[in-house]
C-alpha cells in the first residue's frame, strides 16, 4: 500500500474512533445538495514530500481535515476541531511499514461559507519514517 | 582603509559577517529571505487555477519589519483577489480544493536548505562585486 493511502486510512480510523462521521469525499444528493450526515469531517488534500536521510527514508506530509457543520454557530465546528486536536496533535497513528515521528497541528480556522454552513479547516503536519 | 580578507567556506563567511560587517550581514539576509519569498510567490502563481489573471497579479512577496533578531518576508494575496481562500480550501463554485499555497509550501520544504544556500551565495557574490566596483578595485 502506498504511504499516501496508508496515512489517509490511519487518519480515517483515528477520527472514526472518536465517533465522528468521516468521509473521504462527502456524498452528494441527486439534486446537487449534500447527502451527508451532518456534522461531518472530510479528509482533504494530503501533500507528501520526501524526508529522506542518509540511512532512512520517510515522508513529510501535511493532511488537511475539513469540518462541516450546519448549526449556524461556530461552536459545533470548533468543538469537533478540538476533539480532532486532542486525538491527533502529538498523537500516534496505526500505520503499516511506517512510524509517526511527530504529528502536530499547524493551522486551524473556521469560516462561515455562503450557504450559511460552517467550514473548519485544520492542517496537521506528519513526519513519517519507513520501518 | 583597505585590507585583505581570505574567505574559505561558509564558516568563514559567517565569522567575517558577524565580526566585521554585522550590518552587511543583516542586509544580505534580508535580501536572501526576500528572494526566497519572491520564489514562493512565483511558485504559488504557477499553481493557481486559470482565471482572469487577477489572482496571479495579486500574489506578492512583501518585506516585513521583523524583530531585532529575526528577518521576515511574507507572501500575501491582495484584497482584490479575496476569493483565493475559496480556491485554496475548496469553497469555490467548482468545489475543488486547489491547495495551491499548501502545495507550494510542501514543495519548498525539502528544497529550502539548498535554495537558501544558492540564493545566499549569489547575493554575497553580487554584493562583493558591487563593493569592489564602488571602491575602484
Amino acid at each position: 500500500m502506498s504511504a499516501e493511502i496508508d496515512l489517509q486510512k490511519a487518519i480515517f480510523q483515528a477520527l472514526s474512533g472518536l465517533g465522528l462521521t468521516v468521509y473521504d469525499a462527502a456524498p452528494q444528493a441527486i439534486d446537487g445538495g449534500s447527502d451527508a450526515n451532518w456534522p461531518y469531517v472530510e479528509i482533504g488534500f494530503i501533500s507528501m514530500a520526501a524526508f529522506d536521510t542518509a540511512n532512512s527514508t520517510g515522508f513529510d506530509a501535511v493532511a488537511r481535515i475539513h469540518t462541516r457543520s450546519k448549526t449556524g454557530s461556530m461552536a459545533e465546528c470548533k468543538g469537533i476541531q478540538g476533539q480532532i486536536y486532542e486525538r491527533l496533535h502529538r498523537g500516534g497513528l496505526t500505520l503499516t511499514g511506517l512510524q509517526v515521528v511527530t504529528m502536530q497541528r499547524e493551522l486551524s480556522r473556521c469560516d462561515r461559507v455562503p450557504d450559511s454552513t460552517m467550514h473548519g479547516v485544520c492542517e496537521y503536519r506528519v513526519i513519517l519514517d519507513k520501518i | 582603509m583597505t585590507f585583505d580578507v581570505t574567505i574559505r567556506g561558509i564558516a568563514d563567511v559567517n565569522r567575517i559577517l558577524k565580526e566585521i560587517a554585522p550590518n552587511e550581514a543583516k542586509n544580505l539576509m534580508r535580501a536572501t529571505v526576500q528572494a526566497i519569498a519572491v520564489d514562493v510567490a512565483k511558485a504559488a502563481k504557477d499553481r493557481t487555477p486559470d482565471d482572469t489573471g487577477l489572482l496571479d497579479k495579486s500574489i506578492k512577496a512583501k518585506r516585513e519589519r521583523g524583530t531585532r533578531t529575526t528577518i521576515a518576508s511574507s507572501v500575501r494575496v491582495a484584497g482584490a483577489a479575496f476569493y483565493w481562500r475559496f480556491l485554496e480550501y475548496g469553497q469555490g463554485p467548482d468545489n475543488v480544493e486547489h491547495a495551491m499555497f499548501l502545495q507550494t509550501l510542501q514543495a519548498l520544504r525539502p528544497e529550502i536548505d539548498r535554495k537558501y544556500l544558492e540564493i545566499f551565495t549569489a547575493k554575497l557574490i553580487a554584493r562583493l562585486a558591487r563593493k569592489r566596483r564602488a571602491s575602484g578595485g
